[in-house]
């Protein structure tokens, strides 16, 4: 009954939010490179890029306009790639965006992240940080394939860990090998002080697309859910599922409000070729404009209706869904670009 | 119009209530958390010498023990963010105590640039968001 109640309000509080749609929250994809070549990679990222990186002067002057319309210091730009740690102008971009007002964190697979760095992020007033560790070390460079990037990745936790002034989580993508192993990651988590953790599971996007034995059997994502509710119950690691689908008797149970998929509601992307999107990982035929000839501030006011209105979801496997009300059709991200269907709906994985 | 502002105030009584303050909190699936940090300051300015009034190269400043700092540029130059540390040293006795936020002044190149006495200084940083400081280092002895 509270848990009824509870989402009618969160369901007039989605409401209100698309109808405001503060932007809180802008990606910037600031280079394609990578130094390391993730089977789940959602960017089909490559050490050899198609695309330059952005000047960071494009994305600067692109933004700017979005401090007329909220105060800059409520939008955290996510600086993510491709490896963004490969920028050696990192941490003056990083300077100038703060100077502007705008708040900063990066997504990194840790590879590069040493003292030096942290100390030259930090000075340059980064808030944020999202690491990924995908598993003990066998399973972890498997996915990573490198034979280090475990090491690497275990080093940079353990220094980002000791901070007290930046909002960090450690970010677990969750397959068929490391399943069974998420109680000692949780262990050597812990045992190095680390306070969140983050999991979520490889949507058959980018390069997974065409590898099944990276995506969970129904039973799996039970085990997998079921695992998160206990371990928030223990209060020792503040562990959570990401935002990618509804799910029903879980809802609250792995996560701190119900599902939703703010792309475009407070979500917006630059990507590498100027491209406005939302979340990144959303198919790209979906951009709404483009910083090399719209203006990014009245792109956001005007355009997104797509993401923003979702009743033309009620179609393939959503069309009889009884949780539409609560879900408008799931993650933008798993919707094809013919919007056909939502393609891989945890929910209804897990019901099917 | 109207509407609008009903919407904003719909929406600050939500952020304002410890109920469902929570709802204002997401993070997107690639994404990292947000930075909602109050409490740190940028500290910016210029180092130059004493003797000569040039700008000075190659000073490392700092917070003193913490991991942040800036190397000042060739304009004399430098600015960082740090979290707004306060501290109270104790010196030789009990009488010379020094409070504050202490910035350390570090001539770390040996004497490529000059060769300048270190040199902590206190200031205060309390509720600011910025604060400029310039300051004249001595030759080194
Ligand atoms: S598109 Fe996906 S990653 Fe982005 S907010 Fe929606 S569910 Fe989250
Ligand atoms: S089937 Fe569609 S509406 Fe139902 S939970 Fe999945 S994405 Fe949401």
């Amino acid at each position: 009954m509270r848990n009824k109640i509870l989402q009618i309000l969160f369901n007039l509080f989605k409401i209100n939010e698309i109808k405001l749609h503060p932007l809180n929250y802008l990606f910037w994809e600031c280079t394609q490179r990578c130094n390391l070549c993730c089977l789940h990679c959602g960017s089909d990222c490559v050490s050899d890029a198609q695309y330059k990186d952005m000047p960071f002067e494009d994305f600067l002057n692109a933004v700017l306009p979005l401090k007329n319309m909220y105060p800059p210091d409520s939008i955290t730009v996510v600086i993510t790639g491709g490896e963004p740690l490969l920028r050696k102008d990192l941490p003056d971009c990083g300077k100038q965006l703060r100077k502007n007002g705008f708040r900063w964190g990066i997504v990194t697979n840790g590879y590069l992240y040493d003292n030096q760095k942290h100390t030259e992020l930090l000075s340059s007033g980064m808030g944020a940080i999202t690491v990924s560790l995908d598993g003990l070390e066998m399973h972890h460079n498997w996915l990573r394939c490198n034979p280090k990037s475990f090491q690497n990745a275990v080093d940079a936790i353990e220094i980002i860990a000791t901070s007290q002034r930046l909002n960090y989580d450690i970010v677990t993508c969750v397959n068929k090998l490391n399943i069974n192993e998420l109680e000692e990651i949780k262990q050597l988590l812990l045992s190095k002080k680390v306070k969140n953790w983050r999991l979520f599971t490889i949507a058959p996007i980018g390069r997974a697309a065409h590898n099944p034995d990276l995506h969970l059997s129904p039973k799996e994502l039970h085990f997998l859910l079921a695992f998160i509710a206990k371990t928030r119950n223990e209060h020792k690691i503040n562990t959570y599922f990401s935002c990618e689908s509804y799910l029903g008797k879980y809802e609250r149970k792995v996560r701190d409000t119900f599902f939703f998929c703010r792309a475009g509601v407070n979500i917006a992307s630059v990507l590498i070729d100027g491209s406005i999107s939302a979340c990144p990982n959303i198919d790209r035929t979906f951009s709404q404009g483009n910083i090399y000839k719209d203006n990014i501030a009245e792109i956001w006011e005007n355009k997104f209706q797509i993401m923003r209105h979702r009743q033309w979801a009620k179609k393939g496997i959503c069309t009889t869904c009884k949780a539409f009300q609560h879900c408008k059709g799931g993650a933008m991200h798993l919707w094809d670009k013919q919007l056909t269907s939502n393609q891989a709906c945890i929910f209804h994985r897990m019901n099917h | 119009m109207k509407i609008n502002k009903i919407n904003k105030w719909f929406r600050n009584i939500l952020k304002a209530s410890s109920l469902t303050a929570v709802m204002f909190v997401f993070q997107a699936c690639y994404g990292t958390a947000y930075d909602d940090y109050k409490e740190d300051v940028f500290i910016s300015g210029k180092v130059i010498s004493k003797s000569t009034q040039q700008p000075i190269q190659g000073i490392k400043v700092s917070p003193k023990s913490e991991s942040v700092f800036a190397i000042t540029d060739k304009n004399g130059e430098f600015g960082f963010y740090s979290p707004r540390y306060r501290v109270t040293d104790y010196f030789d006795t009990l009488s010379a105590v020094r409070e504050g936020y202490p910035l350390l002044f570090e001539d770390i190149d040996s004497t490529e640039n000059g060769a300048y006495a270190d040199t902590l200084l206190y200031i205060n940083v309390q509720y600011q968001h910025k604060v400029e400081v310039n300051m004249q280092l001595e030759d080194a002895q």
